[in-house]
């Protein structure tokens, strides 16, 4: 197509690249006489009548907007059955081949691009064109570091028929919001998504997500977490960090509100980690002491190329400086000897003044103040510090539990010191956390796993108790971290304390009626004790468990003892007597004490009364007897008090 | 930190009448709980004493001690709390009666160490070589080496060297002595029963803590040392090295 003049007026010169969907040529206005950038459609487009209308409307659209970061379209048209579109040309490069470079790029400047994105999103956005297609291949990076958005709207004149079998929709999945994967509605909050993948991948050098296909693309974008940038470039800042994150939410809502919103925020980032550059600038002048006419000349290049380097490496500013103190001694050569006399003068003088001029460079190397590099990344110290003219010396690592790993702790000399060009500012860099070592805490007790943890550094955090059938109780069964592992100081270690054994419960069964020895033999099986047997009088048969206790259907624990009673036969009417007891009262202590009634009768000795009384209380009790005579033994603590013979009274 | 804690029944008791607590808080500025015990009361009142005043105390700061600016409030209403706890058990249970303990506790955070004593347990503090006793013993011995009337050496062997003026339990109300030190990093606090005390001198301790690379094992290294001498009574040492780098790994 090259030499073709399309419309009576674009006329092609060259290819200069080309996407799914059209090429694009450098092109030349022959009526406005001015170099442009031609977008011709691909033939197989150019069919699609309903492509084809929406394709001019988004472009025409797009030609209403005007904005120093967005192309300028000039004219939308088509020539027979070549459509296409007419803008500005773009001396420069797409976003997609600086980040190609390698490296990511360095967060200054990464973030200086969104920036001039968001400007250009946030114009479009203001006049209801949504880009719907924001990806490092449609974004111009010209040569004076200006940020050019192209594309506007033209993704929405693609139906998803058209996609298929253009192939750019490989290309661009991995900027697409999750709203757009879902094919649900998009807006402003699309392109801000898209926008935070473009940051994304400048800061990293990698994408988000990874996939073979569109569609797993397409899923991550849906579902997956995204790693956060810092993890994949420590350099990343914390604000940085989490504005890409905001960005990348999958929810609208929790997204940035505008691309206004994102700029600002941006806008915050770029001004803190530009900070100590540009505090550079501003001391510029120091006070009245003369500077040689040389130096002050100097000043205002270097106030650019200050800014030039934030935008690309430092290396191009620096030539024009070193053409600089080339261009002098070619200026002194040029001395023509007339006389030998004059020239040996003119020698000695060139001498002397080259030689008064080096002492005056040595004892004017031009000073600065330190800038405050602590809180910073080690890495981006090293940066600022370089842009100072200064270098750099990492002269010692601290653990430190306030400052995380990599970031400076201290700097010598301090923040704000004048000092020469050139010298090295001491660091001192944060090892993060100190490290502890996680001891054994298993079988040992609460108590001293407390010891432990605190020799160690650590401390004990949350203890469950549970049952476990070997561990004894109050030992540890398991801690949260396993022994040897190394932590933080101050780490919490959890630990599962063992109860012992689970104490299992078993129901009483009903023992009455039975043989008492059989009884007492099941007991063992039944995990249950044998307690205290006692015979008594009962209209049962003889041996045969009369009561017990606990009682039938009873939950009791494991190994509880069970206390039977069986029968000795039938009764016979017992003889009875009233009797009354005072306790005795104790002259020197006034304590209480244990009563114990022992009868002894025919049915053998049995302890018919127990209880604790204070002296002069006073006991009475019916006593009940078998045969003929009883004994009744009464004792007091230890001490047997009374012994009485019972008869029946007539 | 680093710390060791030794608690031994001696050569001739039959039970460990001594208790002890190292544990760090998780409420308030989460400082560490060190305290030492010594009960008294026979058949099991001892042990039951000791533990209880030093579980209860570190109970009530758990519970209460959220607020944790004001140490030394919380430190004393803690060991207040637990002097009626062991007042309370003592009268209400058959065979406490008369029960009491010692107790030595301290509450360590940052560059504060907050102190509360009762009884004859002490805490010494050792910085750059030199020991500082941090305590005085509510003993009636002790009053009189106070007085000037008795000696160290002489004080460790007087008979009624175990008659206190003054225990944890035994009064429903108690005055307990509470203090504040400044520590810093380097500084070692040791706590510890008279089963140590009475055995080994103050010097032989500071000696020992100077010729020792590892704290870790100084706990057991004094109770050995009181042990060969006889072991007439429990021991219990605390030894905790005041620092902010934990296990060894400070720089």
């Amino acid at each position: 197509m090259i030499g073709q003049k399309l419309g009576g007026r674009y006329e092609l010169v060259a290819k200069i690249g080309g996407g799914g969907m059209a090429l694009v040529y450098r092109a030349h206005d022959n009526v406005l006489n001015r170099p442009v950038a031609v977008k011709v459609l691909r033939p197989q487009f150019a069919t699609d009548e309903d492509f084809l209308r929406r394709f001019r409307r988004e472009a025409q659209a797009a030609a209403s907007l005007s904005h120093q970061n967005i192309v300028s379209i000039y004219d939308v048209g088509n020539d027979g059955d070549t459509h296409y579109i007419v803008m500005e040309l773009i001396d420069g490069r797409t976003l997609k081949e600086r980040i190609q470079e390698g490296k990511p790029l360095p967060v200054v400047e990464a973030l200086d691009i969104a920036y001039q994105i968001c400007e250009a999103l946030e114009h479009a956005h203001q006049n209801r064109i949504i880009h719907r297609d924001i990806k490092p291949h449609n974004i111009m990076l010209t040569r004076n570091s200006k940020v050019k958005v192209t594309d506007f709207g033209i993704a929405r004149a693609m139906t998803s028929a058209t996609l298929t079998h253009t192939g750019t929709i490989i290309g661009s999945v991995h900027y697409f919001s999750p709203e757009q994967a879902r094919g649900g509605l998009t807006g402003a909050k699309s392109d801000l998504y898209s926008l935070g993948v473009v940051l994304y991948e400048m800061l990293t050098g990698t994408l988000p997500f990874q996939g073979e296909s569109a569609v797993t693309i397409a899923l991550k974008h849906m579902h997956e977490r995204v790693v956060p940038p810092r993890s994949l470039n420590l350099t990343i800042p914390l604000d940085v960090d989490r504005l890409v994150m905001r960005a990348l939410e999958k929810n609208q809502l929790e997204r940035y509100a505008s691309a206004g919103d994102m700029m600002a925020d941006i806008g915050r980032c770029l001004a803190k980690v530009r900070a100590p550059a540009g505090a550079q600038i501003a001391p510029d002048p120091p006070g009245p002491s003369p500077l040689p006419p040389r130096r002050v000349e100097k000043s205002p290049p270097r106030a650019t190329e200050a800014r030039a380097r934030t935008r690309s490496e430092p290396a191009p500013a620096r030539p024009t400086e070193d053409e600089d103190e080339e261009e002098l001694p070619v200026a002194r050569r040029k001395t023509r000897p007339w006389v030998a006399v004059l020239l040996v003068l003119l020698v000695l003088s060139a001498l002397g003044a080259a030689g008064a001029y080096l002492v005056w460079d040595w004892l004017n190397v031009p000073t600065l103040e330190v800038p405050d590099v602590t809180g910073m990344v080690y890495l981006q110290a090293q940066h600022v510090l370089r842009d100072r003219g200064l270098t750099a010396e990492q002269v010692a690592n601290r653990y430190d539990d306030q400052v995380p790993a990599n970031y400076v702790i201290e700097q010598i000399p301090e923040p704000g010191t004048l000092v020469r060009k050139g010298r090295s500012v001491k660091l001192v860099v944060s090892l993060g956390l100190p490290l502890a070592v996680v001891p054994d805490l298993r079988g040992v007790n609460e108590r001293d796993a407390n010891v432990r943890l605190i020799s160690s550094g650590l401390a004990l955090g949350n203890i469950t108790y549970e049952y476990h059938p070997e561990i004894p109780e109050g030992a540890i069964i398991s801690q949260s971290l396993p022994s040897g592992t190394r932590v933080g100081t101050g780490t919490l270690v959890d630990v599962r304390v063992s109860l012992g054994p689970e104490a299992r419960v078993v129901v009483v069964p009903d023992f009455r009626g039975q043989q008492v020895n059989e009884v007492l033999q099941r007991l063992a099986g039944l995990h249950l004790q044998e307690g205290e047997v006692h015979q008594e009088y009962s209209d049962q048969p003889l041996g045969v468990v009369t009561r017990q206790l606990p009682e039938p259907g009873d939950e009791v624990l494991e190994g509880t003892e069970v206390e039977l009673w069986y029968s000795k036969g039938p009764v016979t009417p017992p003889n009875q007597k009233t009797i009354r007891f005072l306790v005795p009262t104790d002259r020197d202590n006034d304590t209480a004490v244990v009563v114990e009634w022992i009868l002894y009768d025919t049915a053998g000795a049995s302890v018919i009364y127990k209880g604790v009384h204070m002296g002069g209380q006073e006991v009475t009790r019916t006593v009940r007897w078998y045969g003929a005579q009883a004994l009744l033994q009464i004792k007091v603590g230890d001490r047997v008090w009374s012994e009485q013979i019972l008869t029946p009274t007539p | 930190m680093l710390a060791s804690v030794a608690s031994d029944v001696g050569r001739v008791r039959e039970a460990n009448e001594d208790y002890y607590c190292l544990c760090q808080l998780m409420t308030g500025c989460r400082p560490v709980l060190m305290a030492v015990a010594d009960g008294m009361g026979g058949f099991e009142a001892g042990e039951v004493a000791s533990r209880l005043a030093v579980e209860e105390t570190r109970r009530w700061l758990e519970v209460h001690a959220g607020g944790g600016e004001d140490l030394q409030c919380a430190l004393a209403t803690a060991c207040a709390a637990a002097n009626e706890r062991v007042y309370r058990v003592a009268l209400d249970t058959f065979g406490y009666s008369g029960m009491g303990t010692t107790l030595t506790a301290a509450l360590w955070a940052a560059d504060r160490l907050v102190l509360a004593h009762v009884g004859d347990s002490r805490a010494y503090l050792v910085r750059k070589g030199r020991l500082q006793r941090l305590t005085a013993d509510h003993s009636v011995v002790g009053a009189m080496v106070q007085n000037g009337e008795l000696g160290e050496r002489e004080a460790m062997r007087h008979p009624q060297r175990n008659l206190l003026t003054k225990a944890l339990g035994t009064e429903p109300r108690l005055n307990i002595d509470i203090a504040e030190h400044a520590v810093c990093d380097g500084d070692i606090i040791v706590m510890c029963t008279d089963g140590l005390t009475n055995l080994v001198a103050s010097e032989e301790i500071l000696e020992a803590i100077n010729g020792c690379r590892d704290l870790a094992g100084l706990g057991d290294q004094l109770v050995e040392m009181a042990n060969a001498r006889g072991g007439n009574d429990n021991i219990t040492v605390l030894v905790a090295g005041i620092g902010r780098a934990g296990g060894g790994d400070g720089v």
